[in-house]
């Protein structure tokens, strides 16, 4: 039977490569100890041949997948199982391959054939899984509560205020009250005033005549001006 | 065309008793330097041979050695490969949308073995050349010499000096020994013309 395939599966397949290249590929450490059955313990792996074997691994699921896929297709199936995947093992030359791992698929059924019937629609939980590639999501907390402790502003509206005592109350004061202190401190008073009000009063004749020296610089110069533009 | 007739798809798997002999390793490289017994006093001192009766004797035994640790295994929950990893790996594929809860484990010892294996011969190899640290060579020469490792090719770099001629003498010298297996024609050249639709056909249905 003529079985067309579409033109664009070619196509397809270049694309999982190169996404295949930098996000999945099998775990080196997962590699390591599983090469480390083999070698002995004075030998040693470069960071080049470890990532080549990785490669190697990857290319493998993809070439066995890729003939059990073939299968499917061939039987109008669209689950892919362990007999199709041992099927593709021994057509593509794995013979060797095929007695371990239907020895390995038919003691794992009869062990762990009550859990997959159970958790048929789960995840297989890893009981050693050195590479967890699912890790636990964190929550976001979803209510920050800002505290803001109401804190009133202190204005003080009390402001001393001074008020010059004219001569009458000096008369008034004095025949009411013998005291001297009030007197003094009236007179106190009136000096330091005096004595800012003169300081106060010098500060502005010393700016006004700053002032006044510069503009009349500045008349000179424009009277020069003026004498070079006639000439 | 006729060649893919021995491969008939069944849905019984054969194994196939290749403990005693393998032909498909035929170690044709002596060793070049031989400097200094080696070998430890357990082997026979012979300098020429002593490698490769240690690496004959592990090849056969692996085989056997997987048997047994798979039957003596009581717990097959503890595996060295994510089944997460795999499963997402099979799936890069488009066509492939619905994998069984078996197959990531199944994978996982095929995996399992096959870096096995491959990690042996680069380990053979290395011994070869008297080296303690696998290289990237290693692993291209123990790509070169198996004829199931075909589909490596491409991922070996052409800098570390494998011809694409030698990898072809390889192939026509390794066909009349093994007319049983055979092997999809578009994996052999580096360049893909695409896949013999009408050749799949014929085991198909």
């Amino acid at each position: 039977m003529a079985i067309s395939l579409p033109i664009n599966s070619n196509n397809g397949d270049r694309v999982p490569n190169l996404v295949l290249r930098d996000k999945s590929k099998m775990p080196i450490t997962n590699m390591m100890k599983i090469m480390s059955q083999i070698l002995l313990n004075n030998v040693q792996v470069s960071y080049d041949t470890m990532d080549m074997i990785q490669q190697s691994a990857t290319k493998y699921i993809n070439f066995v997948t890729r003939k059990a896929k073939d299968r499917c297709q061939s039987e109008c199936r669209k689950i892919m199982n362990a007999e199709d995947l041992l099927w593709a093992i021994e057509e593509l030359g794995f013979n060797d391959y095929v007695e371990p791992l239907t020895t390995f698929i038919q003691r794992y059924r009869n062990i762990e054939g009550v859990d997959l019937f159970t958790t048929h629609k789960e995840p297989i939980s890893h009981i050693e899984n050195h590479g967890p590639s699912l890790g636990p999501e964190p929550n976001l907390m979803s209510t920050l509560e800002m505290l803001h402790p109401p804190q009133p502003p202190q204005v003080n509206s009390s402001q001393p205020k001074f008020s010059i005592i004219p001569n009458t109350n000096l008369e008034m004061l004095y025949p009411n009250e013998m005291s001297s202190t009030k007197i003094h401190l009236v007179l106190v008073v009136q000096m330091m005033f005096s004595t800012t009000l003169m300081f106060l009063l010098s500060s502005i004749m010393i700016n006004i005549e700053m002032i006044i020296e510069e503009i009349q610089l500045q008349l000179t110069i424009m009277a020069m001006d003026y004498d070079i533009g006639n000439k | 065309m006729d060649q893919n007739q021995h491969g008939q798809p069944t849905q019984e798997a054969v194994g196939k008793n290749q403990y005693q002999s393998n032909p498909m390793m035929a170690p044709t490289n002596p060793p070049s330097e031989t400097i200094g017994p080696y070998v430890t006093s357990s082997f026979p001192r012979e300098k020429q041979h002593a490698p490769q009766d240690i690496y004959q004797e592990q090849l056969n035994n692996f085989w056997a050695k997987q048997c047994q640790e798979i039957e003596e295994t009581t717990d097959l929950r503890t595996h060295s490969l994510p089944y997460a990893r795999i499963k997402k790996i099979m799936k890069a594929d488009r066509d492939v949308r619905m994998v069984s809860a078996e197959a990531p484990v199944l994978f996982a010892k095929a995996c399992e073995m096959f870096i096995m294996e491959l990690t042996m011969k680069a380990w053979a190899n290395a011994e070869d050349h008297r080296r303690r640290i696998l290289q990237k060579s290693d692993i291209a020469s123990a790509i070169s010499k198996t004829d199931v490792f075909d589909f490596l090719e491409d991922i070996v770099p052409r800098d570390v000096g494998i011809p694409r001629s030698s990898i072809a003498q390889n192939f026509d010298l390794s066909m009349p020994p093994h007319q049983n297996v055979t092997y999809p024609p578009y994996y052999v050249p580096a360049m893909v013309t695409g896949r013999p639709i009408p050749d799949q056909n014929h085991h198909g249905p």
